[in-house]
């Protein structure tokens, strides 16, 4: 699903590099927490993933592209029609209602819209919503919501149409402890559902025994070690 | 396509304060860029409604200027009359459908008297096919009969059957010579016509020359001539010299000859103009304010065009949050910018939309109120190529200026990546 080697990036006009991970590799289907305290790149790590940033050196490759030789454009369009994004908080346009949200997905990705099939968008979004818990909140405004309610639309968007890698940065950090059990529980069922890949980072270690496989993205980040020892 | 453009009007919406203050200054723009558009329209052509039909004017030596501003509007002097012969010669030329004297240079407290007739009642246009009707009772036939112009009857307060009297000269003064001995009688008031016509009285040629017998190089006879107002007869007096006439010919193509031929007429000089050409000639002299009006239009236009841009431009702080949303569900920067010159184009076009309304309703109210008091009559036509042409310009200049807050918003994007500012 994601395979890295030797992949360093370094922001322009920058004198170090915020990247420089020798190895990572997560396999379809893993639902891996990648820990970090902030600061160590993890930001960085993700945009590089998700196709924001392109690669200073070394190989990326993502769901089998490698992101170094595809154009913004086809990046762009790998993220919108594979990949779901969900934000720490503040996912939800705010003019746009709960299910008008969620839809902002398909009609951003067109394979995914196809996937779905234009007809039955409302029946998908129904059933997503209704194993989240939102089919009563459809309709509402996204700015009445509660932050776990906000959260949840972020996720039902990520996952409508069936991306192969979900991507969550600190989706929990906004809840309490409760909410976010509940709430990442919600996450990997609705995961292993869609048969979605789950790249899940959080600063927080005491998601730790939640999750099948753990990473600390300070081990994994040379960059980042060599930056701290200064 | 159609999601985006939802979008576009969904966040539009959001901001709707603003939005709604831009569409309405935008369409405040737009309305007074057409109502300056329709008010110059118009007062070209009711200026050049005037006079209609009339082919040519015909008039002694001097300059064609001077003959258009004294036969047409009434300004201005007659340097040479033509002699009544000449007239009559003309009038029956085989080429000639009609046409009508006019005998000039009286007043009547500063408003021209006219010694014409029947010719004028019965041919006069104007404003294409408009024709002179009578408000009350009956153009002037007999020697002492005056015919008012609407104009007239309703500044000087005058009845039907009032006795008026005419002054020598075009201009009121102490030492005019006033025609008292040959007071007139008002038979009849013309309808408003919004034309020079409403500014003069109306009397017959005889009368005209009745009341100038005796009169020697423009001097008043030195002794009583003995003629009065009920010892002279219309049959009698002789008609002997008019100032100017207008001609109609049969058919339009012989114009240029006619013109020509009267030009060149061995018996007396002559000066023959064709008068669209002249009144264009003179309606060229008053550009300079058509062009001021359009002028203030276009910075009116321009400021409405700004405020849009402010009001795009301050909005995109606001909006980082929604462009990292957008981002991180695969809009590209090609989206990105689409989004926001697309927001310049629904405000644009909202604005023109929503300006063309109100210039159709205030042309609607305004059209009778102007048409009364300054005889303008505003086109309440479909809008013309011109005005399609310039609600283009501003839908076009607000897709360019839309690129300034969408270039803006891709920087922001870019830098921001998949960061939330809030």
């Amino acid at each position: 699903m994601i395979h890295v080697q030797n992949l360093t990036f370094q922001y322009t006009g920058s004198h170090h590099l915020t990247i420089n991970i020798p190895s990572l590799n997560i396999e379809k289907g893993d639902q891996v927490l990648l820990r970090g305290a902030s600061g160590c790149g993890k930001t960085t790590l993700l945009g590089l993933i998700a196709g924001i940033l392109t690669p200073t050196s070394g190989k990326l490759q993502v769901l089998g592209r490698n992101m170094s030789e595809l154009s913004t454009a086809q990046r762009d369009s790998l993220r919108g029609n594979h990949i779901g994004y969900i934000f720490q908080m503040l996912n939800l346009v705010p003019y746009l209602n709960v299910e008008q949200n969620i839809a902002l997905s398909c009609h951003m990705g067109q394979k995914r819209m196809q996937r779905v099939g234009k007809d039955n968008l409302t029946k998908k979004i129904e059933k997503l919503a209704n194993n989240l818990g939102l089919l009563s909140l459809l309709k509402q405004e996204v700015t009445r919501l509660s932050v776990g309610q906000q959260q949840r639309v972020a996720v039902a968007r990520a996952l409508l149409g069936n991306p192969e890698l979900i991507i969550a940065d600190e989706p929990t950090s906004a809840l309490d402890t409760g909410n976010r059990e509940s709430f990442l529980k919600l996450l990997f069922e609705q995961c292993e559902t869609a048969g979605a890949t789950l790249l899940f980072v959080s600063h927080d270690d005491s998601l730790q025994s939640l999750f099948r496989r753990n990473l600390a993205l300070s081990q994994l980040n040379l960059a980042h070690s060599t930056f701290a020892e200064e | 396509m159609i999601f985006r453009l939802f979008l576009v009007i969904k966040s539009l919406w959001n901001r709707r304060f603003s939005t709604l203050l831009t569409i309405s200054s935008l369409s405040i723009s737009v309305a007074l860029l057409i109502g300056v558009e329709r008010v110059r329209q118009g007062a070209r052509e009711s200026f050049s409604g005037t006079i209609s039909k009339t082919d040519l004017i015909v008039g002694g030596r001097g300059g064609s200027m001077q003959l258009l501003l004294y036969t047409v509007f009434r300004i201005g002097n007659a340097t040479n009359n033509i002699s009544f012969d000449t007239y009559k010669t003309i009038k029956n030329n085989s080429q000639v459908e009609w046409t009508i004297p006019y005998s000039l240079g009286d007043s009547h407290r500063s408003f021209r008297v006219v010694g014409t007739d029947e010719n004028f009642y019965e041919h006069y246009r104007f404003r294409g096919d408009q024709i002179l009707e009578l408000h009350e009772g009956k153009a002037a036939q007999e020697l002492f009969d005056v015919t008012l112009g609407s104009d007239v009857a309703v500044k000087l307060e005058y009845k039907l059957g009032q006795k008026i009297t005419l002054t020598h000269g075009a201009v009121e003064s102490p030492s005019a010579f006033a025609h008292k001995d040959k007071p007139f009688t008002i038979v009849g008031i013309l309808k408003k016509t919004n034309t020079p016509i409403d500014k003069s009285v109306y009397i017959t040629l005889q009368g005209m020359e009745a009341i100038h017998i005796g009169w020697q190089n423009g001097a008043p006879p030195q002794e009583d001539t003995g003629t009065t107002t009920q010892n002279l007869r219309k049959e009698d007096v002789k008609v002997d010299q008019i100032t100017s006439f207008l001609v109609r010919a049969k058919s339009r193509i012989q114009v240029l000859n006619l013109q020509r031929s009267i030009s060149n007429y061995e018996q007396e000089p002559l000066t023959a103009i064709i008068p669209g050409v002249a009144m264009s000639e003179l309606w060229s002299t008053v550009e300079y304010a058509e062009i001021g009006l359009k002028v203030v239009s276009f910075f009116v236009i321009v400021v409405g065009l700004i405020g849009m841009l402010i009001s795009l431009y301050t909005a995109l702080e606001a909006r980082r949050r929604e462009m990292a949303i957008l981002r991180s569900v695969g809009a590209g920067v090609p989206t990105i910018a689409m989004l926001l010159v697309a927001e310049a184009f629904v405000l644009s076009v909202t604005g023109c939309i929503f300006g063309v309304g109100i210039a159709y309703a205030a042309l609607l109210l305004a059209r009778p109120l102007v048409e009364a008091q300054i005889g303008v009559l505003l086109p309440l036509a479909a809008l013309s190529s011109l005005e399609w042409i310039y609600l283009a310009g501003l839908i076009a200049s607000a897709l360019l200026l839309g690129l300034l807050p969408s270039w803006r918003a891709v920087k922001n994007s870019l830098a921001d990546g998949l960061t939330l500012r809030m």
